[in-house]
């Protein structure tokens, strides 16, 4: 297996907004990851996991074709889950020789040469720094002091946590120690006064899933590759309930 | 070598891979840690509920434990992690993602190998 290595982090910068490119997003703009992730077919499942765990990826190589999996611990706040899929995505589509691993994300550790890449790759794919400059009004720049109100805008529109985009404001010099200490401070509480969901801050609805497992099966049950059997099997391997599905009768109006 | 020998060889090596204590693959499958090392010397025999659930955490077929040295031949499976950083409720889930993931591939094959017989059909 060849060498893992440490990538420099303008490396990783140009990667992530490569690779940004390559899914018709412009460096500025935010990206809906679930839907992303359904657009490029990979299979992502949503699951309450430990504290020790945030992320895992699989890839698979099969008869000429690649086949990607991403579980993410859906008992994080959905601003970290975020942070975790563009994790994830740097294993599945930007390392080489990848075929899977369990992520704690976030740590930035040196030491873990892919990790460390992962995470470095996942800041300027979820928010590249032209994105963030071009959010922050000029007066605010001019003065550098960036207000709660626009702190809030920009997490949101790119469903990040405070502490990563915190993060990234003093990485580019736009805050202060001071003022980061002071905007990490009663964030739920802030978001509402400003009338902000606090759906980023909490943990997400737990056995959710994206991807075309459920229809590749329902095809499979149609035409009649799988047994009535075999087809609750395989839903319930999802985590669906089957008491929730009715392959005989249409839906009720 | 016996069936329950090459299972439970296979179990050891797949548990070592993971870098999984006896006592942690026993927290796991909810049995005593001395039974897992009955299974892994064969001296005694793995219930077939035990088989699947291995299978899943392993990320294998159930019958890739009956085969001898399973781990050497399953290139997928080489799961960097250290199961010791992670409680059973994970390892149980990581379990289940894994036999999505084998699922998914499966009903790929399937629907491949379907499409083709059609065709093959349609054309005759």
């Amino acid at each position: 297996m060849a060498k893992q290595k440490k990538e420099k982090v303008q490396v990783l910068e140009q990667k992530a907004i490569l690779q940004r490119q390559k899914w018709n997003y412009h460096s500025t703009e935010p990206i809906q990851l679930k839907k992303l992730l359904f657009e490029i077919g990979v299979v992502a499942l949503f699951r309450p996991m430990s504290l020790q765990f945030s992320g895992m990826a699989i890839r698979i190589r099969k008869g000429g074709e690649t086949f990607r999996f991403m579980m993410i611990n859906s008992d994080m706040p959905v601003g970290r889950q975020n942070f975790t899929i563009c994790h994830e995505l740097y294993h599945l589509y930007v390392q080489e020789n990848f075929e899977t691993r369990i992520c704690k994300v976030g740590s930035f550790d040196k030491k873990d040469p892919e990790e460390y890449n992962a995470d470095t790759f996942a800041v300027h794919f979820l928010l590249p720094a032209e994105a963030l400059l071009t959010r922050i009004p000029a007066q605010e720049l001019d003065n550098r002091s960036i207000s709660l109100s626009t702190i809030l805008r920009i997490e949101h529109l790119f469903e990040c946590s405070r502490e990563f985009l915190l993060i990234r404001l003093k990485e580019l010099n736009l805050i202060t120690d001071q003022e980061r200490e002071q905007f990490q401070k009663s964030v739920k509480s802030t978001a509402q006064r400003y009338g902000f969901p606090p759906y980023l801050y909490t943990k997400s609805a737990a056995e959710s899933v994206v991807g075309d497992y459920a229809s590749l099966a329902n095809d499979l049950f149609d035409s009649e590759l799988v047994s009535e059997n075999h087809y609750y099997s395989l839903m319930e391997d999802l985590g669906f309930d089957l008491s929730e599905i009715d392959l005989q009768e249409d839906e009720a109006e | 070598m016996t069936e329950d020998h090459i299972i439970g060889n296979n179990i050891r090596q797949f548990r070592e891979r993971l870098e999984m204590s006896q006592q942690e693959l026993a927290g796991f499958l909810g049995v005593t840690t001395p039974l897992i090392s009955y299974y892994e010397t064969g001296s005694r025999s793995v219930p077939t509920d035990k088989i699947d659930k291995l299978a899943s955490l392993f990320g294998v077929d159930a019958y890739d434990l009956f085969e001898e040295n399973a781990a050497h031949h399953t290139a997928n499976t080489a799961f960097a992690f250290r199961a010791s950083e992670l409680v059973n409720s994970d390892l149980e889930q990581i379990a289940q993602f894994r036999k999505v993931v084998k699922n998914y591939i499966n009903m790929k094959t399937l629907l491949q190998r379907g499409q083709t017989e059609e065709r093959e059909g349609s054309g005759s």
